[in-house]
């Protein structure tokens, strides 16, 4: 007797497994559904119309006319969809198109059904997604353009829905293919700086015509932008080349993604399963952190353990900067995404120094590269017991746990002033302030951060406490809890920085403005590690 | 029991509003001594080790170690530092690896000079010198668990609190965990361990404590305690 079985066809499986569900759902659950899918068209299709109308009515300017057609919008366009298609496969590599549910990945793959069909019924309506979604985006980027520039309608809105959509194709296609393959997903991973660079790359390419033209046809991202740019009134020789290019590399993607459809392991799909079950757990508590700390997790048996070797200092108090230390060389994304914000905050105050928006919105940044780099502390607080094998109070190991953040945010801060004081966005005593100002305010930005990261997760209590506020109270409860941090970082922070700003435009009121800002500097930090000083361990 | 106790619980009470977890209990543990609390699940050995541990707060008594309280003490952690406790199920730092783990315990409490010798005997003889640069998500719950040992092992302690300590580990380790904790005891280590493997407290548990729902039905020198009608009842041996 052969114990060889051969793939069953999943209709009548999957036919029986529907008509048992069917039994168990709630009534109406399907017109609820239609109703919600109807609902959504609408708001899109009222909030378009109006966008649109809007849009209409202001005054047509001039110089954003001239920018668009004369390369602004395919370097910003061509970046855009870089990015957008970056954002696709760096999903794939822990999601992906077809994603099973963690019982269908213990009972339905694990029978002898045809694997290919299955994936196949899930990657259909993920291929109709893509489509949908950048048909979608493209109809916005009509509305912003058609709006702006009063081009013929027709020709600008079969470039935008058909440029998009083909790259959605293209994408969820791709991410197929790298769903399916441990291999690409960890070249994605590790190639995603590069992309990220290249993005950059195109929305800055110096050249004006010439090197906007040279992005466009840089690969699909640019074949999809070409047609846009042509029917807004740029000028783009081989636009229905590109069109052509784009439209057999999408489909040729999609033939290739179908045709590779069983041949993924089950372990990727499990993975993909758990994450998503810790995904939806943590979304479902409100818990930012938890859903990237599933991602991550899901991501860590890719790409294993960063060797990473950090000589152990021999004084006691270090021990816990030398672990966060350690910590931060194996993620040094942190510290890349904590340039990041910072530059962007630095260089806008320097330029514009004035604008109070800008400098809220620069504390906000600083605060979310301090947030970054306390991931050891959140850890901590995640499982206070593991922390009762060290002999340090909890709110002495809380400081410890700021010293390498801090420092750190300090170093990312200076680098880019000088980096702002090399565009020549700072002068006078102006970059000299900043320096000395970068440790204290790290300090300042990180304590903050520990004050709202040491409280973990939103605990239970939180969220009941929220529900039985009501649904006025409840929201605002949940996000004044979840925007402590923040909150606190603003008032500290502005209002130092204002003091020093406003004094900065008045000749000889620096001296007396930073002295009093230096106190209100040290009032501050003296409050905020007193605060966590006297913190205990949650029980 | 003649030397002075090193640890000492006195009417150690824990309540979950009208559940008791644990009732009055009275326990005293010499430098060299060790005591088993024996008794099936939910009978208390847990509660009993996370509040000795400082890691629950007592409903009433207290826990003091070296004559200092644990929970109530102004420098209560200089206390906990004479404290080991090596719960039922590991509590590792996810981007820490094995020997970091080790080193980090081992620098923050203090351990000067011999700390890479304490490390490489310690790795060698729980069998985790080939997985030294794991990280936790890379191992198995019984490896995990012997990190977690090893932890509790790499710094200085005058009590050692050990909670399921062999759940998970096999029987090559567990003999090794076995002559680990009798070095200790001839070291001058009070030992509390908790367990319903009988086999491994055996010979090494000078006492034994039965627990049943919360509350202590029998005590005393450990093979009576063993032999006698409260453990034959509950089914223990």
């Amino acid at each position: 007797m052969s114990v060889a079985a051969r793939p069953l066809a999943p209709g009548p499986v999957l036919a029986r497994l529907r008509a048992r569900r069917r039994a168990h759902r709630p009534p109406g659950q399907r017109s609820d559904r239609l109703i919600g899918a109807y609902g959504a068209v609408l708001y899109v299709v009222i909030g378009v119309v109006i966008a649109f109308r809007l849009l209409r009515q202001r005054p047509a300017t001039g110089p954003a006319s001239t920018w668009l057609t004369g390369g602004g919008l395919a370097r910003i366009g061509v970046a855009t969809l870089l990015l957008g298609l970056l954002a696709v496969l760096r999903h794939a590599t822990w999601q992906g198109p077809v994603v099973f549910r963690l019982p269908e990945v213990q009972w339905l793959l694990t029978a002898p059904i045809d694997r290919a069909a299955l994936v196949r019924l899930r990657l259909a309506r993920a291929l109709a997604a893509g489509v949908a979604l950048g048909a979608v985006l493209g109809l916005g980027a009509f509305v912003l353009l058609e709006a702006e520039l009063g081009v013929p309608a027709r020709p600008l809105l079969a470039a935008s829905l058909l440029g998009p959509a083909a790259v959605g194709l293209l994408g969820v296609a791709l991410g197929w293919l790298v769903e399916r393959s441990p291999t690409a997903s960890l070249v994605v991973l590790r190639a995603s700086p590069l992309v990220l660079a290249a993005a950059a790359v195109a929305a800055l390419v110096p050249g004006g015509a010439a090197g906007a033209s040279a992005v466009l046809w840089s690969g699909p991202w640019g074949w999809a932008v070409g047609p846009v740019v042509a029917a807004a009134g740029g000028r783009v020789p081989g636009w229905p080349v590109q069109a052509a290019l784009l439209a057999a590399v999408a489909v040729a993607a999609a033939l290739l993604a179908w045709s590779r459809a069983g041949a993924i392991t089950t372990e990727e799909l499990a993975r993909r399963a758990t994450a998503r079950t810790g995904l939806a757990a943590s979304l479902y508590s409100l818990d930012a952190r938890g859903a990237a700390q599933a991602r991550r997790r899901a991501n860590r048996t890719l790409l294993g353990v960063r060797r990473v070797r950090l000589r152990r200092p021999r004084r006691r108090w270090l021990a816990i900067p030398w672990r966060d230390a350690l910590a931060l060389l194996r993620a040094p994304a942190r510290l890349g995404w904590a340039l990041v914000l910072v530059g962007a905050g630095v260089l806008a105050v320097a330029a514009e120094p004035d604008r109070r928006a800008v400098v809220g919105a620069a504390v906000l940044a600083g605060y979310l590269a301090a947030a970054q780099l306390i991931e050891p502390l959140r850890a901590e607080a995640d499982q206070p017991d593991a922390s009762r094998q060290l002999p340090f109070a909890w709110g002495d190991l809380l400081l410890f746990h700021c010293v390498v953040p801090a420092i750190g945010l300090a170093v990312v801060g200076a680098l880019a002033t000088g980096v702002a004081w090399g565009a020549g966005l700072l002068e006078g005593p102006a970059p000299w302030v900043a320096l000395v100002a970068c440790l204290p305010l790290a300090t300042v930005l990180v304590l903050c951060a520990a004050i709202a990261g040491h409280r973990g997760r939103v605990s239970p209590g939180t969220l009941s406490t929220a529900f039985g506020l009501g649904e006025l109270g409840g929201p605002i409860y949940l996000l004044g809890w979840i925007a402590l941090g923040p909150l606190l970082a603003e008032v500290l922070v502005a209002v130092t920085a204002t003091v020093v700003v406003d004094a900065g435009r008045r000749p000889g009121a620096l001296a007396g403005a930073l002295s009093t800002a230096a106190i209100l500097a040290a009032a501050f930090l003296a409050g905020l590690i007193g605060y966590l000083r006297g913190r205990r361990a949650p029980a | 029991m003649s030397a002075s106790p090193v640890i000492r619980l006195r009417g150690l009470s824990k309540r979950y509003g009208d559940v008791v977890a644990l009732e009055g209990l009275d326990l005293e543990v010499a430098a060299g001594e060790c005591v088993a609390l024996i008794g099936h699940n939910g009978s208390g050995k847990t509660t009993t080790m996370r509040l000795a541990s400082g890691q629950l707060e007592p409903t009433s008594g207290s826990v003091t170690v070296a004559g200092v309280d644990i929970h109530r003490a102004p420098d209560a952690h200089r206390a906990r530092a004479a404290l080991a406790f090596v719960p039922d199920s590991p509590l590792l730092y996810d981007d820490l690896t094995v020997a970091e783990h080790l080193e980090l315990v081992g620098l923050a409490h203090g351990v000067g000079d011999e700390l890479d010798e304490r490390i490489a005997v310690l790795l060698d003889v729980l069998d985790l010198e080939e997985r030294r640069d794991f990280l936790p998500v890379q191992l198995s719950r019984g490896m995990r668990q012997k990190t977690q040992l090893a932890c509790t092992l790499v710094r200085p302690f005058q009590v050692l609190l050990l909670d399921e300590p062999v759940v998970g580990l096999d029987p090559p380790s567990q003999e090794s965990l076995r002559e680990l904790l009798e070095e200790a005891k001839s070291e001058g280590i009070a030992i509390v361990l908790s367990t319903h493997q009988l086999r491994f407290s055996e010979g090494l548990a000078d006492r034994a404590v039965v627990l049943h729902d919360g509350r202590v039905i029998d005590a005393g020198d450990y093979e009576p305690v063993v032999a006698g009608d409260h453990a034959l009842r509950l089914g223990l041996r």
